[in-house]
This record gives C-alpha cells, sequence and structure tokens, in this order.
C-alpha cells in the first residue's frame, strides 16, 4: 500500500524514550555483566567468567526449572481461565457487567496489596484454613506458602488472582472484532456452536490470543515481584525462579556483575521463546 | 494541518510545563544529592560552634518503626534536641523495606542518602567516603567491642547491646507438670515431651519475611557450644575463615541436628513456620504454646501487656549447660558522608548519645543497654528487671564480630538455612550449601 | 448450568479476598489474625492513624500517584497511536522490525535496568525530577504494540480515498483513524494508568521525592511488627481512586467495545 510515507516524528518521541529508558540500561547491564561489581565501588574487569560460572552454578539450573514451572502453569491456567471468562462475560448487560469489574478489581490492586492480602489468607491460621476446618475437610489442611510441595502453585492462585482479568479483556477485545456476519453466515449454512467456535472463532482470535499467550509468558518468564513478597524465594528455593534468584544475587549477595550477566541469559531465552511464539501465531493467523 | 499543529501545540505545553516545573520535585526534602562532598570540614565554617542556638540547618533522620520505637516516640527525641538546637530542622524518614541493609545500598546508588541513619550502615562501612568518619571525643565514649575500625577510622556506632534470644516460658504450665527450668538440652528436650504428652503446644516461632525468628534457637545453641572452644563470635568467625572450622564439621552440624530433632518430633506449634513476628507473639502471649525464643525486646511488650499467666526466662540451653547468654551490640548508627549539613548532623548523633535522658529513653523503650563507657539506667518493667538480674549469674558471650576482616560475605545467612531445614531441606546439603556460598563469597568480594 | 456454577467459583474467588480486604481495614490485627471474616468489633482507628501519622501526608502521596499517572497516562496517549500507526502502516519488513525493537523492551528483565537506570539518573541529576518521571512512565510498550497490532485490523480503504482526495497524513490520521481507537484508547489509559499508579519498586528508587500512595503500603510493611489493619487500610486507601477511574471508564470502555463488533 504504497499510498503515502508516514512522517518520521509519528515514531521519533516513543524511539528516543526508548532509547533512554531501555536500550542504554541494557547496554549498561551488559558492560556491568563483564566485571566483578557490587554496583557501587568494586569494578574488576573478569570478561566472560560470569557467563562460564553460570553453567557451573547449579542453583542457576533449578531456578530456570522452577521459572519454566511457574510459566507454564501460569500461561496455561491463566490463558485457559481467561479465555473461559471472556466467552461468558462478553455480552452487554448488567449482570456481566458487575461481573467482569469483578474480574478485573484484582487487576486494579497494587501487586503489593494482592500479595499480601493472600500472604495473610494462606497462613496456618489463616481464613483458608480456616474455612477448611468449617467444611471438615480439615485434613486438607497444609502450609500454602510454608511447604515445599505446595508453594509454587500457591503462588501460581495468586498470579491467575491478578492477572485474568487483563486476559479476559483482551480476549474480549478479540471476540468483539469478529464481524457479526460470519456467524450468520455460519448459522444459515447450518453449523452447530462447538464446531462454530473451533473452526471460526478461535480462529480469527488468533490476533488477540497471540498478544495475550506472548505478553503473558513474558511477564511469567520475567517473575520475581509475587515470590519476594509471598515467600522469599523459599521454601528451600522451590520459588526461587530465574528472575528471582537473579534479583536476590544482585541486592543481598550484591554480585550485580554475575547478576546482570544471568540476566542477559535471561533476556536471550525469552527473546528466543518469543520469537517463536511469534512465528507461530502468525502463520496461523487467519484473514476472512 | 489544523489537527497536526494541535498535537503538535499539545506536546510543545507539555514539554513546556515539564521545563518549568524540572527544577521543584515534589516535596522539598534533601534528596538531591550534593554536587560536592562535604565530607571534609570546611575551615570557613568554625569547626565547633559556640553557641548551640546558632547552629541552623535542616538534616534527614532515616528511622525503622517497631511496637516500642514508634513516631511518637521519634518525634519526643526531635523535641528534646530542638530544646538545645531551636534552629536545626530534623524530619524523619522511614526505611521502606524489610531488608534495610538492601535498601541502604540502593539509597547510596542513587545519591539519596538521608544525613543520618539509624541503623545498616555497616553494609556502607567498606566503601570510602560513603560515611562521614566521626570524631575521636565521641568515639572514645563507647565501650572498645562494640566499634569497629575501618581504614583505622569508625565510621558507625551502635545504639545498643542487647541480650539476645534466651527462652520465655509460660510458668502456669510449667508449674501444672512440675517442670523446671532445663540446666542443659537434654531437660529442654524432656520438657517439651513432657508438655506434648500432656496435649500442649511445646513451642512456636516464626518464619516468613524474618529468617531469624526461625534461626533464633538453632544459631544459639550452635554459637553457645562453638563458643566454648573458640571464646565468642569473632572466635567463631576468625575460625572458619581461617579455613580451621567449616559449616560442614561435627561441632556445628551435631547440635544443628539436635535441634532438628525438636522439629521432627513435632514439638513446634502447628502451621509456625508461616507465622509472622506478630503471630508467633500472639501465641505465646494467649498461651496457646508453652514457650518462645526471642530477644530481650520482648520483655517490655509482655511488662506491658495484660498476661493470662505468669512468664518467666531461662537462657539457651547447651549440651552441658544453661549459663551463658548472648551479648550483641547492635545498630549502626552514621552519617552520610555527603551530607550537606555535617556539623548538625554531627550535633544530633551527639546528643543522641550525650543526652541522658534521650538516649536513656531510646534505651528504656526496648528494655536494652547502652553501648557507652557509661550509659544511663532506668526503670523498667517487672519481666525486664527480673532478666537483667538473671543475667547477672550467666557468662555473656559476645555476639559481634570484631574484626571487619572475618565479617560474612553479603548474602550468607544461617538463619535462612536454619529456615530450609525447618522446612524439610537434608541437613547435609544445607552446610554443604552454605559452605559452598561462604567460600564463593569471599572470592568474589576478593577477599581471599 | 454451568454458567452458574461458573459465576459461584467467580463470586468467592474474586470477591473473597476483596471482603477479607474490606473489613479488614477496619479491623484491628489481631482481629484479623483470630476472626478474619467475622464483621464484628470494626473501628475506624486504622483510619485515622493513617491520616495522622506524622511521617507522611496522605494528601501528599495521593498528589503525587496523581501526579504520575497523568503524565504517564498524557504522554503514553499522545505517543503510542502515532508510534502505533507508524508501525501498522510500513512496510512488512519494516514493521516487523520495529515490533521486535519494542518487544525487547517487554522482554528485558527490570533487573538488568534497574541498577543502571539509578546511576544513570544520579549521574545525570534525573533524580526527583519530572524529566526522570517522563523517562520512566513517558512510554508504555505494551500499549503501543497493542495500539500497532490493532491499526493493522483496520483496512486501508478508508485512508486510500482520502488520500485520493488529497488529504495529508497527520490528517487523515486524526480525522478517519483515532476515532477508531475508541476502545483502544480506553484500554491504554486502563493499562497505563494501572501500570503507573501502581508500580512502586521505580517510585522507591528513582524518585523518592515523589512519594506515592503504594509506595506508602510497601513502607507500612516494613514496620518490625506489621500492624495488618494499618497495611489494609492502606490498600483500600489506595485502591478506590482507580476503582472509582475504572466504573467511570467502563461505559466508555464498553460503548466502544461494542461500536467495533459491527464493523466491516
Amino acid at each position: 500500500m504504497k499510498y503515502k510515507r508516514i512522517p518520521l516524528y509519528f515514531i521519533l518521541p516513543a524511539v528516543l524514550i526508548y532509547l533512554s529508558k531501555t536500550i542504554i540500561p541494557i547496554l549498561i547491564g551488559f558492560y556491568y555483566s563483564l566485571y566483578n561489581t557490587d554496583g557501587l565501588a568494586r569494578f574488576i574487569f573478569v570478561g566472560l567468567e560470569n557467563y562460564t560460572r553460570i553453567f557451573k552454578d547449579a542453583q542457576f539450573w533449578s531456578a530456570t526449572l522452577v521459572m519454566i514451572k511457574y510459566s507454564v502453569m501460569m500461561v496455561f491456567a491463566g490463558q485457559l481461565i481467561s479465555l473461559l471468562l471472556a466467552l461468558l462475560f462478553v455480552k452487554r448487560g448488567a449482570i456481566n457487567n458487575i461481573f467482569r469489574t469483578l474480574v478485573f478489581l484484582p487487576v486494579i490492586m497494587s501487586m503489593v496489596a494482592a500479595a499480601f492480602i493472600w500472604k495473610v489468607i494462606y497462613s496456618y491460621n489463616g481464613p483458608l484454613n480456616v474455612i477448611l476446618d468449617q467444611l471438615g475437610l480439615g485434613f486438607l489442611k497444609v502450609g500454602w506458602l510454608t511447604d515445599p510441595q505446595y508453594a509454587l502453585a500457591s503462588i501460581v492462585v495468586v498470579g491467575v488472582f491478578k492477572g485474568v482479568g487483563v486476559g479476559m479483556i483482551l480476549y474480549m477485545n478479540a471476540l468483539l472484532t469478529i464481524p457479526a456476519e460470519i456467524y450468520e453466515s455460519a448459522n444459515i449454512d447450518g453449523a452447530k456452536p462447538f464446531s462454530l467456535f473451533f473452526k471460526i472463532t478461535l480462529p480469527l482470535m488468533i490476533p488477540g490470543i497471540s498478544i495475550a499467550f506472548i505478553t503473558a509468558t513474558i511477564n511469567n518468564l520475567k517473575e520475581f515481584e509475587k515470590m519476594l513478597i509471598l515467600t522469599n524465594g523459599g521454601p528451600v528455593d522451590s520459588t526461587s525462579t530465574l528472575g528471582f534468584y537473579i534479583m536476590e544475587v544482585a541486592t543481598n549477595n550484591l554480585w550485580v556483575g554475575y547478576a546482570s550477566a544471568m540476566a542477559v541469559i535471561l533476556l536471550i531465552l525469552v527473546a528466543t521463546i518469543t520469537y517463536y511464539q511469534n512465528k507461530f501465531f502468525d502463520s496461523r493467523t487467519v484473514n476472512y | 494541518m489544523k489537527r497536526q499543529s494541535l498535537t503538535a501545540l499539545i506536546f510543545v505545553l507539555m514539554l513546556s510545563i515539564l521545563a518549568a516545573c524540572g527544577g521543584n520535585g515534589g516535596s522539598n526534602e534533601s534528596g538531591e544529592p550534593a554536587k560536592t562532598p562535604a565530607a571534609t570540614q570546611k575551615s570557613s565554617e568554625a569547626v565547633v560552634k559556640e553557641d548551640p542556638a546558632q547552629m541552623s540547618g535542616e538534616i534527614s533522620w532515616l528511622v525503622f518503626e517497631t511496637p516500642n520505637y514508634t513516631t511518637d516516640f521519634y518525634k519526643k527525641v526531635i523535641a528534646n534536641f530542638n530544646a538545645k538546637y531551636p534552629n536545626i530542622k530534623v524530619k524523619t524518614e522511614l526505611f521502606a523495606a524489610g531488608d534495610r541493609k538492601a535498601q541502604m545500598n540502593a539509597m547510596y546508588a542513587s545519591g539519596q542518602l538521608p544525613d543520618v541513619m539509624i541503623d545498616a550502615v555497616d553494609s556502607l562501612a567498606t566503601i570510602d567516603g560513603a560515611l562521614l568518619d566521626l570524631p575521636a571525643d565521641l568515639t572514645d565514649q563507647f565501650m572498645e567491642q562494640g566499634l569497629i575500625k575501618f581504614n583505622d577510622k569508625i565510621r558507625y556506632l551502635p545504639t545498643t547491646t542487647q541480650i539476645k534470644m534466651g527462652v520465655y516460658y509460660n510458668k502456669d504450665k510449667f508449674d501444672k507438670y512440675g517442670l523446671s527450668e532445663p540446666k542443659n538440652w537434654d531437660e529442654f528436650t524432656n520438657i517439651m515431651k513432657t508438655l506434648k504428652d500432656n496435649g500442649e503446644i511445646p513451642i512456636v516461632t516464626g518464619g516468613p519475611d524474618k529468617p531469624w525468628l526461625t534461626g533464633s534457637l538453632p544459631s544459639t545453641v550452635v554459637d553457645l557450644q562453638l563458643s566454648e572452644k573458640y571464646g565468642d563470635t569473632t572466635g567463631i568467625y576468625k575460625a572458619i575463615y581461617d579455613g580451621e572450622l567449616k559449616f560442614t564439621d561435627e561441632a556445628i552440624a551435631n547440635p544443628a541436628k539436635e535441634w532438628l530433632q525438636l522439629v521432627e518430633k513435632g514439638y513446634y506449634h502447628p502451621g509456625t513456620l508461616s507465622f509472622t513476628m506478630a503471630q508467633m507473639n500472639d501465641a505465646f502471649m494467649h498461651g496457646d504454646a508453652a514457650m518462645l525464643v526471642n530477644g530481650i525486646w520482648l520483655a517490655p511488650i509482655l511488662d506491658g501487656a495484660e498476661l493470662p499467666f505468669q512468664a518467666g526466662w531461662f537462657p539457651v540451653p547447651t549440651k552441658n549447660s544453661a549459663d551463658k547468654y548472648i551479648l550483641t551490640y547492635n545498630g549502626a548508627m552514621g552519617i552520610s558522608g555527603k551530607t550537606k549539613y555535617p556539623e548538625q548532623a554531627l550535633a544530633f548523633l551527639r546528643f543522641f548519645y550525650e543526652d541522658k535522658e534521650t538516649y536513656g529513653m531510646y534505651l528504656k523503650a526496648d528494655g536494652v543497654s547502652g553501648a557507652l563507657k557509661e550509659n544511663p539506667t532506668y526503670e523498667s518493667g517487672p519481666y525486664t528487671s527480673m532478666i537483667y538480674e538473671k543475667v547477672k549469674g550467666l557468662t555473656a558471650i559476645s555476639g559481634n564480630i570484631s574484626d571487619s576482616k572475618y565479617i560474612r560475605p553479603k548474602g550468607v545467612s544461617t538463619d535462612v538455612m536454619y529456615q530450609n531445614l525447618f522446612a524439610g531441606a537434608k541437613l547435609d546439603d544445607e552446610l554443604h550449601k552454605i559452605q559452598k556460598a561462604y567460600d564463593d563469597g569471599l572470592k568474589m568480594e576478593g577477599r581471599k | 448450568m454451568i454458567r452458574l456454577l461458573a459465576a459461584l467459583l467467580v463470586i468467592i474467588f474474586f470477591s473473597g479476598p476483596l471482603y477479607v480486604t474490606l473489613i479488614g481495614a477496619f479491623k484491628t490485627t489481631t482481629d484479623i489474625i483470630r476472626t478474619p471474616l467475622s464483621l464484628t468489633r470494626l473501628t475506624f482507628d486504622n483510619m485515622i492513624k493513617i491520616f495522622s501519622d506524622s511521617n507522611h501526608n496522605i494528601w501528599e502521596m495521593y498528589r503525587n500517584s496523581i501526579l504520575l499517572t497523568s503524565i504517564s497516562v498524557c504522554s503514553v496517549l499522545i505517543i503510542s497511536p502515532m508510534a502505533g500507526y507508524y508501525i501498522a502502516r510500513s512496510k512488512k519488513k519494516r514493521s516487523e522490525l520495529l515490533t521486535m525493537f519494542f518487544l525487547v523492551g517487554m522482554m528485558v528483565p527490570p533487573q538488568i535496568t534497574l541498577v543502571p537506570m539509578m546511576s544513570m539518573f544520579y549521574k545525570l541529576h534525573l533524580v526527583g525530577t519530572l524529566w526522570g518521571v517522563l523517562i520512566v512512565y513517558g512510554l508504555n510498550v505494551f500499549v503501543l504494540i497493542l495500539f500497532a497490532k490493532f491499526i493493522v485490523t483496520i483496512p486501508t480503504a478508508l485512508e486510500e480515498s482520502a488520500y485520493i482526495d488529497g488529504a495529508s497524513t497527520p490528517g487523515m490520521f486524526y480525522k478517519i483513524i483515532l476515532p477508531l481507537l475508541k476502545p483502544m484508547i480506553a484500554t491504554a489509559i486502563i493499562i497505563d494508568g494501572l501500570n503507573t499508579w501502581n508500580d512502586f519498586i521505580q517510585p522507591l528508587f528513582l524518585f523518592k521525592t515523589f512519594k506515592t500512595i503504594t509506595y506508602g503500603i510497601y513502607v507500612a510493611n516494613s514496620v518490625e511488627n506489621a500492624d495488618y489493619g494499618y497495611i489494609l487500610g492502606f490498600v483500600l486507601l489506595a485502591s478506590i481512586p482507580i476503582v472509582i477511574l475504572f466504573l467511570f471508564l467502563q461505559k466508555l470502555f464498553i460503548d466502544g467495545l461494542t461500536g467495533g463488533a459491527i464493523k466491516g
């Protein structure tokens, strides 16, 4: 469509800000990764030593595993629930409106707030266990955040609580961009609702799904705030994702150089996964 | 055309507004970094002001809040100060994070260090110029073991000495089952067994954001036992630094194992690992758990509360005895090296310690004793006094590392290890992990 | 039926914690620990404490939060549609390149950028200035990419005919594209507004002089013997304005959405 050229100034401000707040700090971070530094006074050039260290670091690998476990759980649980919620409450109407607002309210809360509330709920004498007792299900009581077996899953629940609102809106947006005529013509042809959904609705939603999936994946791979507030990486590092481990090394041990090196690796990892995800969805995009 | 210029106009307007307000960022505080370090004593400003009323300026004071140190408390301190120095304004700032050391580093890195800080400046002490070197006539007033030199200078001062962990117990429950204070570890375990057999919850601890809550008992036991061979904490960490003592040695592994037995036998309150300090104290003070390991700062709280029972205290028992306790110098109060008001900050620092009423007030609130050679005394409540009476007959083991050479590398925490053990990690693995972290840390920091 | 069950689950899961928060803000800490669900012994003590605490000024915190958020939203709304339009209407290669370029911004772990940003801000004296605010909050990469992907779905027919009629690019943008972006604009306001309002890490390290209200929650949580009632009170205060904003924007949002369904 070579009908015009859009002036450069349309994109200039965005690029300028982006350079200052993202690109330049990344370059500085990369620079740090070549040093043994504490970010304050100690700066010893070590070249690629930080990177070779990563391969020998057992905790790096276990943190990566935790990160993958967490992301997989979050993305699938989260996206599925978001889609279901979008399908349930997409139509106009006061009741739907109320439900949508309800689902979206946790998104509005600050992360500290939501995490704090769930910390209270999950505590051994907290509301969750109290309710289990009252329902006669006392044997299900567990240290939700203090038992290595359950801690990560408990955090996923908090993530779902806080995140599905956004997914729901994105999916709703995608649903509503499908022109009504397509449904009409399909109905005339006598299609059943189930196949309607899978053959028409879902494919047309792919741009929306792609963006929801990709951003969710990216955010979950980097995640560390929830772990910081809810479990501080414990118990026994069962919730120490790579993002958390990096932050811990940077702020606790003050090995800023090593942390930067790991962050660079994380960035490459995220970029690779995103690239392939993007390709996957682009190839499935359908235009009627 | 019209639209384009409208958008551009809005953009330009925004920029001009920003440019105009660029100077005053929000409220006025000394957040703006001084362009030149004010650490050197300028000769133009008289080194010793004759008249306190003449000194003027504004300093910020970073403090932390606890049930004993409240906003009102700090206000009183400042009011006392202003009675002598009416023209120096002091504004308090709160530590905004649970991890004070991390926040200290972050503030320094972004040039936002307040003028005076009541704690945690020790993490900056190794960086030349980060903190103001303190004058000898001030530091000479302190007990030597509480001070630590960096490049031959003192950069921060301890605020208190504290009787660290001890076992608070429910006397009523002990009497009910004919129990008395234990003289050694075995008696201690038997007490717990008796309590549990009778359906009581022997002991409670805490966890989440404060690993020291979980580590309180095990680390005290381990350190007290090690002190039999190495003297005090400095001795212990010197041995570790020299490689003489390793975390994996039996000397550490055995007491840790004994403590783990308590966990495995179920003597701890169910769900205790998820308790905050508030919940932990609450469990004890409501009579749910019979014992609790906490520091001296619990005593004033007990004094002020209306307990439904009589409480007692005994020192943490070791294998063979129960006659030692750990005494630490706490706090790390210092002045930023880049403060714009060094004279005033120093005056404030001096006043805090030298004014008997103010320093006394500070000590009384937490039930602790002072770090000076001559400390103000105060009247304390029944429980606080009881504990101080008791420790007169016990041996104090210093809990501080007095040589900066032996300080643990950052990130090496025995408390976190004990938390992991409590949650089910294997002892051998954890001990190996912490030894490795220690060795790596020394290497990374270029210390060995 | 299934809908009913789902609705019930939603109510319990989403409003349960909110209920605990709402009543928790009006209870004492002991009550929250011992009887988290009951409605007895409600008190205003927490609120009184928050408003009279001399360590901070609630109104100033609100002002700072609103300041930062408005700057961010205004800036994002000006920059993003234009940039998104540029990307959407560029040739495939260029748009792919640009999208990838900006995607990096979303992928980059904040751990890489936080420490360098702190040093950068310090050296350039940007700490606590409004220019600093603009750099940190002026662009929201997620919103930018949303606009780009959204505008791509708008058929170019309208623009082509307008061009033939002799309209200029900016004019076309303003008259034709912008009106179609209404639902996206509402979404952008919500997403960016929330992002900025709830952020506490950046005010913590980069804008100490702008104490926002979410920063207040974080501070309240760090008090040694955390007073749950006090913290929950803060949480409530921090959330109310944004909830109101959301409810207000909801109408705009829904109208825009349903309007968009009838397209073609």
